[in-house]
């Protein structure tokens, strides 16, 4: 989080001011900008972000759409767990053919692990046979913490009023052995058919699990 | 007839070294192909041989590359703990792994619990009322994640071989002992306090009662959680004193919303602190009256 690149949008301005004050209700020295994790059932932290292709993204304008944003970083091994085996890309696919938003975020910083341009963010999708709507860039990180984001994956849900229904793990096996997601309980997608049926989420808020997201 | 010869004259050795090994204790540390090895594994007893429904110790050392890590029972906002599964002859038991203390790792706005350099995990074995006349072989897989920045996830096996004797049982070798006892002394302490919590939607406020020691910082207390989702790992922990009481005020995680009964962890009181200096004590901490107001 640096104070001098968040004062070229009045978005980013408002984001800093937010972390400071964050930081400072929490006691924390101001030059270690918290996360914060947003709070199930409340409004989710509103975002503008820029996909791969160059588009603008605002959470605003995908109300009514369900919205899942995924934390990713390609070289992890428990994002890779989740794509060697087509885990996760099985579920981007169910998910937008039901009319679903899936955002996919990648907000390693430059130089860190993960961090890829947009060129290579659309091979990663093709390669992969990945089916997000989007793969948005999140470098400085500002989507990152203001979503809590802590692990790649992070997963969250967002229903049609843009509250947030669900926050935490892609499933409940914590581990990087693909053979784990055949008994996993994928919490993600369980918190879509209910958000889809009108039903309480179950599991709301789970342990995500998996590398940290590499912030600068 | 030379090519025989030559066999016998490498595999003299060979099975020297394999009885030697099985003797004492062996490792054969591996990953998937491509991958490093940044953590070698080592596993041990701390006796050489076992009567029958004896309780013994087995420890798995984790030597971890320098700037490499491992982690914790609960790794914290990010990572994995290592995982231990022994096979073992019939009628032995293993019980849990007794972590050692952790060290805190900042990484940007994240926390993680874990290892560097050495970590010994330590466990107690018991053995059955009857024992067979063959040697015990006791095994372990170990599965850990090795991070710096990027992490790798890897895996071992270990193994240890102990004497079955009727009555009398033979310690381990000095150095097996050290090790035991350096172990021992870096597993956190029972606490010599009650510990209670009160709790609202953005913070936990920790009591420890009757602590009556003199610290020359209480910068230096911190509390390590068991479990996720019950305090926010990253945010700065604020101890006051409040008569003979400590009183810990710790941001909720993202459990916050739901009622906390109970929550575990360790105190780890930081170097400098006189007597109590480096240790670690596990609290247990029960929920006060729901009603009752949180003290600030």
């Amino acid at each position: 989080m640096n104070g001098t690149k968040g004062s070229h949008s009045a978005y980013t301005v408002r984001i800093f001011a937010t972390l400071l004050a964050i930081s400072w209700l929490a006691g924390a020295a101001p030059h270690a900008a918290a996360v914060e994790a947003p709070r199930v059932g409340s409004m989710a932290p509103d975002f503008v972000g820029t996909d791969s292709n160059g588009k603008s993204i605002a959470l605003k304008d995908l109300r009514g759409r369900i919205v899942v944003l995924e934390w990713s970083n390609n070289q992890c091994p428990f994002v890779g767990k989740h794509y060697r085996s087509g885990n996760m890309q099985a579920l981007q696919k169910e998910s937008t053919q039901k009319g679903i938003v899936w955002l996919t975020v990648l907000s390693s910083a430059p130089g860190e692990q993960g961090n890829v341009s947009a060129a290579e963010a659309n091979e990663l999708t093709r390669s992969r046979g990945a089916a997000p709507t989007a793969v948005i860039l999140d470098p400085s990180g500002i989507i990152g913490r203001s979503y809590g984001a802590r692990t790649t994956p992070h997963m969250f849900v967002i229903d049609k009023t843009g509250t947030l229904v669900y926050m935490g793990g892609i499933d409940d096996k914590p581990t990087t052995d693909v053979a784990d997601i055949a008994t996993a309980k994928n919490y993600v997608r369980l918190a879509l058919t209910a958000v889809i049926s009108g039903t309480p989420v179950r599991d709301p808020i789970t342990r995500p699990y998996g590398c940290s997201v590499k912030y600068q | 007839m030379s090519s025989s010869s030559f066999q016998v004259s490498l595999s003299a050795p060979v099975a020297c070294l394999l009885l030697w090994l099985s003797n004492v204790s062996s490792a054969d540390a591996q990953s998937s192909p491509n991958e490093p090895v940044h953590v070698a594994i080592e596993a041990f007893a701390d006796q050489q041989s076992v009567a029958p429904g004896q309780t013994f110790r087995v420890a798995l050392v984790e030597r971890i590359q320098p700037g490499w890590h491992t982690y914790w029972i609960n790794p914290g906002d990010a990572g994995q703990a290592t995982k231990l599964r022994w096979t073992l002859p019939d009628g032995y038991r293993v019980a849990e792994v007794q972590w050692p203390v952790p060290q805190v790792f900042r990484s940007g706005p994240l926390v993680t619990y874990g290892y560097e350099g050495e970590a010994t995990l330590l466990q107690n074995v018991q053995a059955p009322d009857r024992l067979g006349s063959a040697p015990a072989q006791l095994s372990v897989e170990a599965q850990w994640l090795a991070c710096q920045d990027i992490c790798i996830p890897e895996h071992g096996v270990a193994h240890i071989t102990l004497r079955q004797e009727p009555l009398a049982t033979l310690p381990a070798p000095a150095a097996s002992r050290a090790l035991f006892a350096a172990a021992a002394e870096r597993l956190p302490k029972p606490s010599p306090w009650r510990a209670s919590l009160a709790a609202d939607a953005t913070s936990v406020v920790l009591t420890v009662h009757g602590f009556e020691h003199q610290l020359p910082s209480l910068a230096q207390v911190q509390f390590l959680p068991l479990t996720w989702g019950e305090i926010d790992n990253a945010a700065q922990q604020r101890v006051v004193r409040r008569g003979a009481d400590l009183l810990l005020t710790l941001k909720r995680g993202d459990l916050r919303s739901s009622r906390i009964g109970t929550l575990d962890g360790i105190l780890v009181i930081g170097p400098g602190s006189g007597q109590l200096q480096g240790q670690g004590y596990l609290l247990h901490a029960l929920a006060r009256d729901a009603g009752a107001p949180l003290a600030r």
